[in-house]
């Protein structure tokens, strides 16, 4: 199979090229690169501390990609994997933290959170996971903005070239999303849900 | 979902449209857009709403250390045991610190410092937070910053404390109030400690106080949240959207700091929080539900929803602690206690029956909490207190009448004569209190709720007075029920009604039962004439009123009031089951142990269901329940119960009832031989009821009268104390007192018989009064008069005085003949004074009737039946009297009877004189055998 960089570039492209059974590939390969950066960074990172998921995305961009520049299909593809993959890497280590204290009641402030800024709360990972994942029946393409800006950390020209469409649309695009987003995760919290 | 998807995509374009609107102008558009569409313009305005302006929503996704992974690694110079917890300001780590050795706790928090300056700012406050030094806050040990990417993260390094949250140990130890509110006081000791240093906590909630193995509560992170809220610089202004503390600390977030206003947090800032956390451990709930709200909304709701009532949730903490909860979650700062310390005063006031600070002062409940206070106090002092609010009572009549008819000022007037000369009585009461009884006096006074000019007036006539003479408190309480009488309205108030129970509850106190009695009655008829007058202030009144009928009566009064009970209260409630756990503690007073037996059982189980188990109602119907078992001859049983009532009550917090369930435990102890454990738990009984009451309080009295008989033969001169303490304070008339002194003084006069200098005059003078007040309290016709009185006569035998014992034993069992065979021991005592007195023939004579009292019982008659045999020996008629010395000596002997040495005695002395060396030498074998 040879060493991960050779996977990654073999996957990449193919996954250029427009075979749809290696985005499958790249997705693992960079979901596999991620975890093993975060396991490595937070290794070393104090108690209560954090990593940025994004700072993860870039390091494994300079590891996986290197300085040969891919285009900018490549890139898109690799963001796009690497969203999708911190997304995921972020989910299971949750899940991994909760599935490891015993008697499930115990307060969501005790948990090993994968916190998410909010203006004076704390976000669940798990939450918006499940609520980008309803947004994504509503407007699939919004979504996909919101896993490269959010997740990969991406500009907002950034998300526009890796999508292929107008700067302008992205900006709209992220600008509805986050009050989508708002509203659900805000209804989700229980006070005034149906 | 097609229609879904349209929606939306409708939505999203109306919204896009609007948002590129100043903000005064989109309403107006949104109409237009949406035509009447409901469900779009629902829609719209909802994506509206949901501002992202605030913070950093979705801009930074980070990733976390389970803090898990630490243990066993080293940080700070401390080994990671273990982890704690890990809350929105951190993570805390159980770790063994290498030097000095010992267990500590890690705190590190998650935001960074970026600069020189605020770490140095932290350390400063961290410094001032380590100088604290009270058993109620976890000492900072030292803080310190871990050196990572992003900035240092601050830690703290704190004494380690074992033990449960205080929300968590109070469920588990299923606290009672009295158990919560003295646990709330020793945790505002804590706080206020800080408090005097100019600290506040602002963070407190039941997870930050621990309550170690001995009960004690102690309060980590103190000012913790305060380094972390004050950024000195901009650059710090995110901290609190990166601090996740917010929604954990909502619930006991007072309203300035929803605010934000920094300038306005103080000590009140935690006294708001430790009423929500007193608040939650009373009810299980708090006393205001905001939750999904925005910070700025959820300020406003702070500011303007007022708090749940504490009594919505528990009917039976009106009053002082629904006072006390009210004042400390007051909206305005400045409306709350100042400091953790008023509250604390406020709750241990309310502990000890004192009036709270937060009452509003009215003279009915000032006066009120007064006489619950001193239920026993001297006399002289009754007087006073009933003299001034006589005067108060007075004084409001008449000014009412001022406005009112001239006839009327007239009787005013004769009101004001008739006060004056009460307070000339009480000044010649007061000049008998000794100096402190006086200052304290003066100083209830002051605080008292009569009108200023009044009590000045009353205070500058009592100081000068000089009298010798004893007043007796019928100079005081007849010429009250006279002038009452005279100024009594035509038509009555509900305050007039007020009025007169406020009187008729100081009557009680001074035992005049009869006039206080006469008082209720007048009370509860006009009651019925007073429009609006409730049903429940009427139950009320008929409590006191029941307070002084004598048992019988009280009961039949409670029985019929069970049905307007159940109408007002319903069965499910704290007052339903109050009144009949009186009903049961009735009948047991009457001896109506079968009846009260079940309806004990079926109360009990409705209030441990209603109220729970650690309700002191609960506690106290088991206590009746084991008492019961008892009174019915089932002693195991009995003890069973009150043991496990006795292991769950907790000296100091319970000690009330714990008081009376240890007073039956040892007298229950003493019936099964066991003296040890009767002994111990007299002792334990004493301990309790003297933390709780004072010297002359009547359970303190009992207490010392049970110690004194455990303690009558291991100890008679420990005891003869004890007895002598009792009834040297002074008689307030009540019978409750009296049956207390009489039976002292009986067990007195017992100790006092068997010394070899005994006082024989006090002896008589003593067991007379001790037989007499036992009599009075119990009636002619209850069998405790006649064993007071055959007490009376074995220590006046005893101590010599033969005539005297014969003599009373006769008058008594005159006195008392309508008892009938139950004198079978008088009888008994009185021929044994008369057998030595040489008044063989008045002997041979009670012998008999006890013998034939005790056939008539069937009680074993062995003993009458040997003094028989002995007084017919004397008498001459040998025939007659050997074989029933003889005859009974065994079962004497078996009975273990103090009869059967006399007897053995008797016989040896007999058969010497009568010159049978024989069976004199055999029977002399078996009394040294």
């Amino acid at each position: 199979m040879g060493t991960i960089e050779d996977r990654f570039r073999g996957a990449l492209e193919r996954t250029t090229r427009g075979d749809a059974q290696s985005a499958a590939e790249l997705l693992r390969v960079v979901y596999d690169e991620l975890r093993g950066l975060a396991a490595a960074r937070l290794a070393v990172t104090p108690p209560g501390q954090t990593v940025q998921a994004t700072e993860l995305v870039h390091e494994a961009y300079i590891r996986l990609v290197g300085s040969a520049d891919p285009g900018w299909a490549g890139r898109g593809h690799f963001f796009g994997a690497a969203a999708r993959a911190i997304r995921n890497v972020m989910v299971d280590r949750y899940r991994a933290a909760r599935a490891a204290k015993r008697g499930g009641d115990r307060r969501r402030e005790e948990m090993d959170s994968h916190i998410v800024g909010d203006g004076g709360t704390d976000l669940d990972i798990l939450d918006v996971d499940e609520a980008l994942g309803a947004f994504a029946e509503v407007d699939p393409r919004a979504a996909r903005v919101v896993e490269l800006r959010f997740f990969a950390g991406l500009t907002g020209e950034e998300t526009a070239e890796a999508l292929g469409c107008s700067p302008e649309t992205v900006k709209r695009d992220w600008a509805y999303a986050k009050r989508w987003l708002r509203d659900r995760l805000a209804r989700d919290d229980g006070a005034d849900s149906p | 979902m097609t229609r879904e998807k349209g929606l939306e995509a409708r939505a999203r374009i109306a919204l896009e449209e609007l948002l590129a609107l100043p903000v005064d102008r989109r309403d107006g558009r949104l109409e237009e857009l949406v035509a009447g569409d409901a469900a779009l313009e629902d829609r719209v305005r909802r994506l509206l709403a949901a501002t992202t302006d605030t913070g950093d929503f979705l801009e930074t996704p980070r990733i976390a250390r389970r803090p898990a992974d630490w243990i066993g690694e080293q940080v700070a110079g401390c080994t990671v045991l273990e982890v704690l917890g890990e809350g929105g300001m951190g993570t805390v780590f159980k770790v063994q610190q290498a030097s000095p050795d010992r267990l500590a706790a890690l705190k590190i928090l998650r935001t960074p410092f970026a600069s020189a300056q605020e770490l140095a700012r932290f350390d400063r406050e961290a410094g001032a937070m380590g100088r604290l030094r009270h058993p109620g806050i976890a000492r900072v040990y030292g803080t310190g910053v871990l050196e990572g990417d992003g900035g240092g993260r601050p830690y703290s390094l704190m004494e380690f404390i074992e033990g449960d949250p205080l929300d968590v140990h109070a469920a588990r130890r299923r606290l009672a109030v009295p158990e919560i509110l003295e646990l709330v006081a020793r945790l505002c000791d804590a706080v206020d400690h800080a408090h005097e240093s100019g600290i506040v906590h602002r963070d407190l909630k039941p997870a930050n106080v621990i309550v170690d193995p001995t009960g004690r509560p102690v309060v980590l992170d103190f000012g913790i949240a305060r380094l972390l809220d004050e950024p000195e610089d901009e650059g710090r202004a995110a901290l609190r959207t990166e601090d996740g503390s917010m929604i954990g600390t909502r619930v006991y977030m007072a309203p300035e700091q929803a605010r934000g206003r920094r300038d306005a947090i103080g000590p009140h800032t935690d006294v708001y929080a430790l009423g929500v956390i007193l608040f939650e451990l009373l009810t299980s709930r708090r006393p205001l539900d905001l939750v999904g709200l925005g910070a700025a909304e959820f300020a406003d709701e702070l500011e303007s929803r007022p708090p749940r009532r504490l009594s919505e949730d528990r009917r039976d903490l009106r009053g002082d602690v629904e006072t006390i909860v009210t004042k400390a979650l007051a909206k305005e700062p400045h409306r709350r206690y100042e400091r953790a310390g008023a509250l604390a005063a406020d709750l241990r006031r309310h502990l000890a029956n004192e009036p709270i600070q937060a009452r509003r002062q009215t003279a009915t409940y000032r006066l009120g909490r007064f006489v619950r206070r001193h239920r026993v106090i001297s006399t002289a002092f009754a007087v006073v207190t009933l003299t001034a609010a006589a005067a108060v009572y007075f004084a409001v009549r008449a000014s009412r009448a001022e406005v009112s008819a001239a006839s009327s000022a007239e009787r005013a007037e004769h009101g004001m004569r008739t006060i004056f000369k009460l307070v000339v009585r009480a000044g010649t009461a007061l000049s008998e209190l000794n100096e402190k009884e006086y200052d304290r006096v003066t100083v209830e006074l002051q605080r008292s709720a009569i009108p200023s000019q009044l009590h000045d007036q009353v205070l500058s006539i009592l100081r000068p007075v000089e009298a010798t003479s004893r007043i007796a408190d019928d100079l005081i309480a007849q010429p009250i029920a006279e002038a009452l009488g005279e100024v009594m309205p035509e038509a009555f108030s509900e305050q007039d009604i007020e009025l007169l129970y406020l009187l008729g509850s100081l009557f009680t106190l001074l035992g005049k039962e009869a006039t206080a009695s006469g008082l209720f009655e007048q009370a509860i008829l006009q009651a019925d004439g007073v429009p609006g007058y409730s049903e429940e202030s009427r139950l009320l009144l008929e409590y006191e009123y029941a307070k002084c009928l004598d048992d019988r009566r009280a009961l039949d009064l409670l029985k019929e009031m069970r049905p307007r009970v159940e109408r007002v209260h319903g069965t499910d409630s704290w007052a339903y089951i109050a009144h009949q756990s009186q009903v049961v503690q009735l009948l047991e007073s009457t001896n109506a142990y079968e009846e009260a037996f079940p309806l004990c059982e079926e109360t009990l189980a409705e209030s441990e269901r209603v109220l729970g188990a650690r309700h002191v109602l609960s506690a106290s119907l088991r206590n009746l329940l084991g008492e019961l078992h008892w009174r019915l001859g089932r002693h195991t049983e009995a003890v069973g119960i009150l043991e496990d009532l006795r292991l769950h009550l907790v000296p100091g917090a319970d000690d009330d009832q714990l008081g009376l369930v240890l007073s039956n435990l040892s007298q229950i102890y003493a019936e099964l031989d066991e003296q040890d454990a009767a002994l111990a738990a007299a002792l334990e009984d004493l301990y309790a009821t003297q933390r709780i009451r004072g010297s002359a309080h009547p359970e303190l009295l009992i207490a010392k009268v049970n110690l004194g008989q455990q303690l009558a033969a291991p100890h008679p001169e420990a005891a003869r104390r004890l007895f002598e303490e009792v009834f040297a304070v002074e008689s307030n008339g009540s019978s409750r007192l009296a049956t207390i002194q009489g039976e002292a003084m009986l067990g007195w006069v017992n100790l006092e018989a068997e010394r070899d200098d005994a006082d024989a005059a006090e002896v008589e003078r003593l067991a007379g009064r001790g037989a007499e007040l036992l009599a009075q309290a119990y009636g002619d016709g209850n069998p405790i008069a006649a064993e007071g009185a055959a007490r009376a006569v074995v220590a006046m035998t005893n101590a010599g005085l033969l005539g005297a014992a014969a003599a009373f034993g006769l008058s008594w069992q005159a006195r008392l003949a309508g008892l009938g065979a139950q004198l079978h021991s008088l009888a008994l005592v009185t021929g044994r004074a008369q057998l030595a007195d040489g008044l063989l023939d008045e002997a041979r004579d009670s012998f008999e009737r006890a013998r034939d009292m005790r056939a008539e019982l069937r009680i074993p008659t062995t003993s009458p039946e040997s003094f028989l045999g002995e007084t017919l020996v004397r008498l001459g008629d040998l025939e007659a009297g050997l074989p029933l010395v003889e005859g009974t000596l065994d079962a004497l002997q078996a009975q273990g009877n103090r009869r059967y040495p006399e007897a053995l005695q008797f016989l040896i002395e007999h058969h010497e004189s009568r010159g049978d060396a024989e069976r004199a030498r055999v029977l002399r074998a078996r009394r040294d055998s």
